[in-house]
């Protein structure tokens, strides 16, 4: 098993920090890497969009917004009967569970790239697609009806969330931008591993201290945040094949299904539901699912989506 | 230890097993699946084991 450079990276920050080294890894250094992350999956998918644009996307969008519903109603019920966690908390972190981490998308981006697997261009889209209906989802459970979802939400966390209009903007930008846009090129598509393995290095310190707090409900969490990706990624497998995806991108659906999100719900959750716990879903979806994508989920499932295609 | 994390464990660890075989049979190496359901197996006994030392700790307590 030959590990990926940028993905090593991810390990030399845990080692960072179990070790006790001090790395000073500024705030705004973490929050720019992220933002030129979003903006060049967008910029990419809308360049290469250029030349796949049909009908069959909006019956694609319509299925992948469902496979967003679906998820956390999927967990749902694991988290409450077998995790014993209250109304709140489940979904929270149902929620979380639903929506997708973009950081786990650009991993699998650059797997992808590394090994010349072909994918889909829209998947970008279908990124930002994915952020919002899991969070609806979660809050519909956590407060058991339908009144948390009203129109300051909607303004709130749809129009102005910082990942949607970056992904999006750029997307949008990548497809109308022509010719322009390839004078671009050299900052966003052609750093974009380098700048994804500074990133996985913060993120690596970040989820060392997440597993560092692993205390109540242990055991649980470490089960329901492994096991999770595995059911969320074998769904999005068979979602994948249905709709006909390339192996690229079946992996890419697989990667959607499997990863939880830690920047955009979390920001949500604290503003709309603010009695959860809200260690209780970060320590599960970046201290134990992230790393379990980056290191054996993610490349376990490109390769399951080139068998199952082929 | 909860009887129903007890079960969830064992599920999770056997789907980590299943999903290992499946690598296995499609030609990928993924030991980090094995590795997990070991991680969560021993765990699982670790706070089992824990458990039932500080019930047998109240019992003897009660009866002296």
């Amino acid at each position: 098993m030959v590990l990926d450079a940028v993905v090593a990276f991810f390990i030399l920050g845990i080692v960072c920090h179990l070790s006790g080294a001090k790395l000073g890894f500024p705030d705004g250094l973490y929050k720019s890497l992220s933002m030129f992350l979003m903006i060049a999956i967008g910029l990419k998918g809308g360049i290469a969009l250029q030349q796949h644009v049909d009908s069959s996307l909006v019956f694609m969008s319509f299925a992948v917004v469902l496979f967003g519903l679906a998820l956390p109603l999927l967990a749902y019920p694991l988290l409450r009967f077998f995790g014993g966690f209250n109304r709140v908390n489940s979904g929270a972190i149902a929620a979380h569970y639903g929506s997708v981490s973009v950081a786990t998308y650009a991993v699998a981006v650059s797997l992808l790239d590394a090994q010349s697997i072909e994918y889909e261009a829209y998947f970008p889209l279908f990124v930002v697609l994915l952020e919002m209906p899991a969070i609806l989802v979660g809050l519909v459970l956590a407060k058991g009806n339908l009144s948390v979802i009203n129109f300051e939400f909607v303004k709130k966390e749809l129009v102005a969330n910082q990942s949607i209009l970056l992904m999006l903007g750029s997307l949008l930008i990548g497809f109308y931008g022509g010719e322009s846009v390839g004078k671009l090129n050299p900052f966003f598509i052609e750093l974009f591993s380098g700048v994804l393995a500074l990133f996985l290095l913060k993120m690596g310190l970040t989820a060392g201290e997440q597993l560092s707090s692993l205390k109540k409900n242990s055991l649980f969490l470490v089960c329901f945040a492994v096991l999770m990706p595995l059911l969320g990624g074998s769904l999005g497998i068979g979602l994948g094949l249905i709709l006909g995806f390339s192996a690229g991108g079946v992996a890419l659906m697989a990667v959607l299904g499997a990863s939880a999100s830690y920047i955009a719900v979390p920001a949500a959750m604290k503003q709309s539901l603010p009695e959860a716990n809200a260690g209780l879903s970060i320590t599960a979806s970046l201290g134990i699912t992230f790393p379990f994508n980056v290191v054996v989920a993610v490349p376990f499932f490109i390769a399951l989506s080139q068998y199952a295609v082929t | 230890m909860q009887s129903k994390t007890w079960i969830f464990s064992i599920v999770t660890s056997a789907i980590l097993l299943a999903f290992y075989f499946l690598a296995e049979s499609i030609g990928v190496e993924a030991p980090g699946f094995v590795a997990m359901a070991v991680v969560i197996v021993g765990a699982s006994c670790y706070q089992h084991f824990v458990s039932h030392r500080n019930f047998t700790a109240n019992v003897m307590q009660g009866d002296n």
